[in-house]
């Protein structure tokens, strides 16, 4: 029976078994198989089933995406050694030692690259993330910034859903510019601060920026190199 | 918010060359503006760039009012606009890359493509090659664009002789040249007074980012292209130039209105409007 393994940071935080026929789900929702309690994952996020041909892994429309090997995926068969990243969260799908593995996976080449890739994957930055929405006020986690936009308001469809009197149904958007990232006001009565300060149009985002939209209080991290 | 857009282009052969290579599509309708540089072939570099420019217009007028979430798939991640923006220039680099295959006099022809449409309060800026759109935004000027080229990405500073030109002319991505394209894109908000200038490198090569600025800011549209151009030849010239300077306005919508609108708009019939 096949295992996934929960980790972040390197740090392995549970296990799960997936049965042939059967559906391991994934999501911050409480009743989620694997719970992940993070902002940047989605109640429902993704999950993984058990099917004749193989295992198969679903995103469910997730907010901020589901990928493997730095690709965002919508369904995808998994391969022993496989890492699944979800936010700043890897899933690693693996099989039993001696277990039956479906035949395509089996093809010598797909066995080699899969030793070889798997240890490289460890070392790659995670969907190439260098720089993520630290929830400081208001919520909490870590919100990488992946998306060219990434939207903050009121609305449900928006990446960082925040509460407050007058803030827009999309408040700002962070842009991912050729040179670093923007934040734009968008709309609301009530403007996002930056660092104290109304956001009247754009602004070129510096690290430890902070915005306050509504009684939410978010910082801007950014790295050069992230080392996961 | 919407917002009114209105633009001015120009383009000329310059001082040294005998055709004109570069090419451009401008609409305020459409909010479409698009600025392509031919290369390459025989004699095709001209084909290449309107090619390029027809097809971007041909694929953004198919899909503009299309209000499903038709994105193609790999672009995962990008609004609706930007995906048609990246589908565009695939369509157009299929159109040059089959005409290249087709007529002998046409092959290894190529072109540059950088496009910026303008959407709702957003805009989306699409290129490959080497051709900068910049963004003015108050007292700044940004390249929104991703010059695929071996430079060291350093603009030109209008005082000092322009760098030589070697690793500037060797592009890394080009439209036309393989079956496949990858644009770079970029998305963000725009304001009332904003400024889109997209050019061809015989034009950024010669003319500094802070004198686009200048231009673009202080001079009507026509006066700000017709500098430009002029600045360009009067330091040599040696390639096609073309600009387009787009100016972007609109209402300012106070803070206030759109919620107060909501709240007070139906005991204050008209009041609020306009």
């Amino acid at each position: 029976m096949p295992v996934v393994q929960l980790q972040y940071k390197d740090r392995v935080i549970s296990r799960h078994r997936v049965e042939p026929g059967g559906t391991l789900t994934i999501g911050r929702h409480p009743e989620s198989d694997v719970v992940i309690d993070n902002a940047a994952v989605s109640g429902k996020h993704a999950k993984i089933d058990g099917l004749e041909g193989g295992y198969f892994i679903t995103d469910l429309k997730s907010t901020n995406g589901t990928f493997i090997n730095s690709q965002m995926i919508s369904t995808c068969q998994l391969k022993h050694g496989d890492s699944i990243v979800i936010g700043r969260h890897r899933l690693v799908f693996g099989y039993a030692r001696g277990e039956t593995r479906p035949e395509r996976e089996l093809a010598p080449l797909d066995k080699t690259m899969v030793m070889d890739s798997a240890r490289q994957r460890a070392s790659v930055p995670v969907a190439e993330i260098n720089a993520y929405l630290s929830i400081l006020k208001g919520g909490g986690g870590e919100i990488p910034l992946t998306k060219k936009v990434t939207k903050i308001g009121k609305d449900s469809a928006c990446d960082v859903v925040v509460a407050g009197f007058g803030v827009g149904k999309v408040s700002l958007t962070i842009s991912k510019m050729p040179k670093g990232f923007q934040v734009n006001y968008v709309s609301g009565f009530k403007r996002p601060r930056i660092n104290g300060e109304p956001l009247r149009t754009s602004l070129k985002l510096r690290e430890f920026d902070t915005l306050d939209i509504g009684s939410t209080r978010i910082q801007f991290v950014y790295r050069e190199s992230l080392l996961m | 918010m919407t917002m009114d857009v209105e633009n001015a282009a120009l383009t000329d052969v310059g001082c040294r060359r005998h055709r004109n290579e570069d090419a451009f599509f401008v609409s305020d309708e459409m909010k479409l503006y698009v600025v392509s540089d031919g290369m390459g072939g025989h004699r095709a570099g001209d084909v290449a760039s309107r090619l390029v420019v027809e097809g971007m217009r041909e694929y953004i007028d198919r899909v503009k009012d299309r209000g499903d979430g038709q994105a193609s798939a790999g672009q995962a991640g990008l609004s609706r606009e930007a995906s048609h923006l990246v589908d565009a220039i695939g369509h157009a680099n299929r159109k040059v890359w089959h005409a290249s295959r087709n007529a002998s006099d046409c092959e290894g022809m190529g072109a540059t493509v950088s496009a910026v449409w303008i959407s709702g309060s957003s805009f989306v800026a699409a290129n490959v090659g080497d051709s900068p759109v910049y963004c003015i935004h108050g007292e700044t000027i940004e390249m929104v664009s991703v010059p695929h080229n071996l430079s060291n990405g350093k603009t030109t500073n209008g005082d000092k002789p322009p760098e030589p030109k070697g690793l500037k002319n060797i592009l890394t991505r080009a439209v036309g040249i393989r079956e496949r394209v990858v644009a770079d894109v970029c998305e963000s908000q725009c304001y009332p007074g904003d400024r889109f200038v997209l050019c061809s490198d015989g034009l950024s090569n010669r003319v500094s980012e802070e004198e686009i600025l200048q231009a673009a800011r202080n001079l009507s549209l026509r006066e700000a292209t017709r500098t430009l151009v002029e600045l360009a030849k009067a330091r040599g010239g040696d390639d096609n130039i073309t600009v387009v300077v787009v100016k972007v306005s609109g209402r300012e919508r106070g803070p206030l209105s759109g919620w107060m609108t909501r709240v007070l708009g139906r005991f204050l019939p008209g009041v609020m409007k306009g």
